[in-house]
């Protein structure tokens, strides 16, 4: 196994429209680690997982990011995507006209450079569908059009786990789903990514984390990682909300909130 | 236009009289195409001044010197024909192909004969079963705005299918018909579609020509006559080469309680416009229309759609669908017009245009008259590039650009392709479609 992490960012900046909103962001994930990214919204946690994806709305103007070494800023989104990044969308957007099917053929088409053959492809298909709980017919249905916000974070995972990728991140792949959905998704998180994924995991409730258990966790406040520590802050937490986080790095609170 | 055979006014005269002749058409049939001459001659060029023809430049042609080739008496199956016929659709109740109006080629199954479906060419119709060809052809509409092309294809009128389904008879193969140009030709398609009470059929009118430097021409005219309760489909596929300039006419008029789709498909053609008219005029009648355009290179492409309710209790629904890519243009202008004393209409009208390039341009222009007050009408009309973000959610799936771009062309168009109901046509229509969207770098 290469000796490199496998992302790294360092000081990391990003404005959108102009406006500055992630302010040095650093952050070490190595293969098999799960890190548990926290905090209000607007601290700038979508931003982070927009970002690493590519975003085009997204600039960067300080900072990098290495991705097993390599500059992950200069490579085009569909490039980080066969570097080996993944992105669970928070608001997956609807493909008219695209079966399920269709999509995620062509995906996995141009993430492997070869088309599977079509019995191969409605193996793995029909196993995840299975795995996450939904019905084989989702396959021809249009790409998340009419889906509830539960069945859109399903169809994620379900990519997730045909892609299998190096990276994942999970941005509030908690929100919208119920109790049993939360579990089901949790389970193929772990089940997806076992011992060598590496997992960034974007939320706000500390509820999924009983499933994805994490190895780390950090806050974000204002567009920087303010606090981190381990699973027992999560907890931490979950009881005390942030509002001590503020008051525990004191100074710097008034301007975090004033652009927060 | 060098190859085409020209000839000045009194020699069209002439060639009438010759196609008459060669096809031995009786006198009625003969009028007919006089008449049609005579108001061609009348009807003045359209220009650009001409709201009808605001978006289409037709300056450089010189219609009166167009004409057709006289059919032949035999005239073989081209190869790339054969092959089109061959790669296509499978489970057909019939097929007719025509080339530069001489048929080429005619199959309809016995169950079909068996019916009594008459599904065979303009004139052998004329020979045998005039007075229904003679009942449809006298009560036609020449449309002011485009009398001057609809006359001159009913006056040169070679190739053409007639269709007629007798009353309660369900035709449930699906026909088609191939209208083929080649190289330099000018070709007059004509379609009459006749079905009597309670019948129900599904037609394929598809247009094909080789691509081409020299400039082809092309005017046709479709009419279709829907009886009570009938149920018709017709798909006008529409995939001439490069070089062809296409004028198209199609005038259903619909019964009581009758139930018209029509699906037009314009892929092709370096200039294309077209007029499709639903007139309901009877309680009951039902219009779909539904269009699916591609456009490259710099492709024009003017459709104008027509919901005309002259009584009540009627619906129609519009859905056209255009996607432009390159320098291609297209202008879509749809009227739904509901007449004095239609209460309890239905008029819908939608028109979405997606723009790949910068260089492409989409105009879409609807137009609403409505002198009824218990109506209900909506109609709504998009134009919009690539959406970014359906752009990088592909990508973030690995996507190159160019094969995000075609998934979301392909997605746009589809909805429409799904709705041609027989599966050997739809299959057809949408291997032809990704073929043309496969093509395209972006």
């Amino acid at each position: 196994m290469s000796q490199l992490p496998l992302l790294e960012i360092r000081n990391l900046h990003v404005a959108v429209d102009g406006k500055e909103i992630l302010k040095g962001v650093s952050l070490t994930i190595n293969r098999g680690e799960i890190h548990a990214l926290m905090g209000r919204n607007g601290s700038g946690k979508s931003t982070l997982a927009a970002t690493l994806m590519g975003h085009p709305r997204y600039e960067v103007t300080k900072g990098e990011v290495l991705f097993e070494g390599r500059n992950l800023l200069e490579m085009e989104v569909d490039e980080r995507a066969r570097a080996g990044i993944f992105l669970a969308f928070q608001y997956p957007v609807a493909i008219p006209g695209v079966s399920v099917a269709n999509f995620l053929r062509s995906a996995l088409k141009s993430l492997r450079g070869e088309e599977l053959s079509a019995r191969e492809f409605r193996t793995a298909l029909k196993e995840e569908f299975r795995a996450l709980h939904m019905p084989d017919n989702f396959a021809s249905r249009y790409v998340n059009e009419g889906f509830s916000g539960g069945e859109k974070k399903r169809l994620e995972i379900v990519q997730m786990g045909l892609i299998k990728p190096k990276l994942a991140i999970l941005d509030e792949t908690d929100s919208g789903l119920d109790i049993d959905g939360v579990r089901i998704v949790s389970e193929n998180v772990n089940r997806i990514a076992g011992e060598e994924t590496g997992v960034l995991l974007i939320t706000h409730y500390q509820r999924i984390l009983r499933y994805i258990r994490p190895h780390f966790v950090h806050v974000m406040v204002g567009g920087r990682i303010a606090l981190s520590g381990d699973e027992s802050l999560a907890h931490e937490l979950e009881q005390r909300g942030y509002d001590w986080i503020l008051q525990e790095i004191g100074a710097e609170e008034k301007t975090l909130q004033e652009v927060g | 236009m060098s190859n085409m055979l020209t000839t000045t006014s009194p020699a069209g005269l002439e060639l009438i009289e010759a196609i008459s002749r060669h096809l031995a058409e009786p006198e009625w049939a003969s009028a007919h195409r006089k008449e049609a001459w005579s108001r061609f001659l009348q009807a003045p060029t359209p220009s650009r001044t001409h709201e009808h023809w605001r978006r289409t430049d037709i300056s450089h042609l010189d219609l009166e010197n167009i004409t057709p080739r006289l059919p032949s008496e035999y005239r073989a199956l081209p190869e790339w024909l054969e092959a089109v016929i061959r790669r296509g659709a499978r489970r057909i109740g019939g097929t007719l192909a025509f080339v530069d109006g001489t048929l080429v080629h005619e199959h309809v199954t016995d169950s079909l004969r068996k019916k009594g479906v008459i599904f065979t060419s303009w004139s052998q119709a004329i020979q045998r079963h005039p007075d229904l060809v003679r009942r449809a052809i006298e009560n036609v509409d020449y449309d002011p705005a485009d009398e001057k092309f609809t006359a001159m294809a009913r006056a040169y009128a070679t190739g053409g299918t007639v269709l007629i389904v007798p009353r309660g008879t369900e035709v449930t193969l699906p026909l088609q018909t191939f209208f083929a140009a080649s190289e330099a030709q000018a070709v007059f398609p004509h379609t009459l579609v006749i079905l009597e009470e309670d019948s129900r059929v599904t037609l394929l009118d598809g247009m094909f020509s080789p691509d081409s430097s020299t400039r082809a021409f092309g005017s046709g005219v479709a009419d279709l006559i829907l009886g009570d309760g009938s149920e018709l489909t017709y798909v006008l596929f529409q995939q001439w080469g490069q070089g062809m300039e296409y004028f198209h006419h199609q005038r259903a008029v619909l019964g009581r309680d009758s139930h018209l789709t029509t699906i037009t498909v314009a892929l092709g053609a370096s200039l294309s416009k077209a007029t499709i008219e639903s007139v309901l005029c009877s309680s009951g009648a039902v219009s779909d229309m539904l269009g699916v355009v591609f456009g490259d290179d710099k492709q024009h492409f003017d459709h104008h759609t027509v919901q005309l309710h002259t009584v009540g209790n009627t619906t129609s629904d519009l859905l056209f669908k255009v996607a432009l890519d390159e320098a291609s243009y297209s202008a879509y202008s749809g009227l739904i017009r509901i007449e004095p004393g239609a209460q309890k209409a239905n008029a819908y009208q939608r028109n979405e245009n997606l723009v790949l390039s910068s260089t492409a341009h989409a105009e879409t222009l609807p137009n609403l008259e409505i002198e009824a007050n218990d109506v209900r009408c909506t109609h709504g009309a998009t134009v919009a590039p690539v959406d970014i973000e359906q752009m990088f959610y592909l990508m973030s799936r690995g996507m190159a650009p160019r094969d995000a771009k075609r998934l979301i062309v392909e997605g746009f168009l589809q909805p429409v392709l799904d709705r041609i109901p027989a599966k050997s046509l739809r299959e057809m229509v949408s291997a032809k479609v990704d073929e043309k969207i496969a093509h395209r770098r972006f």
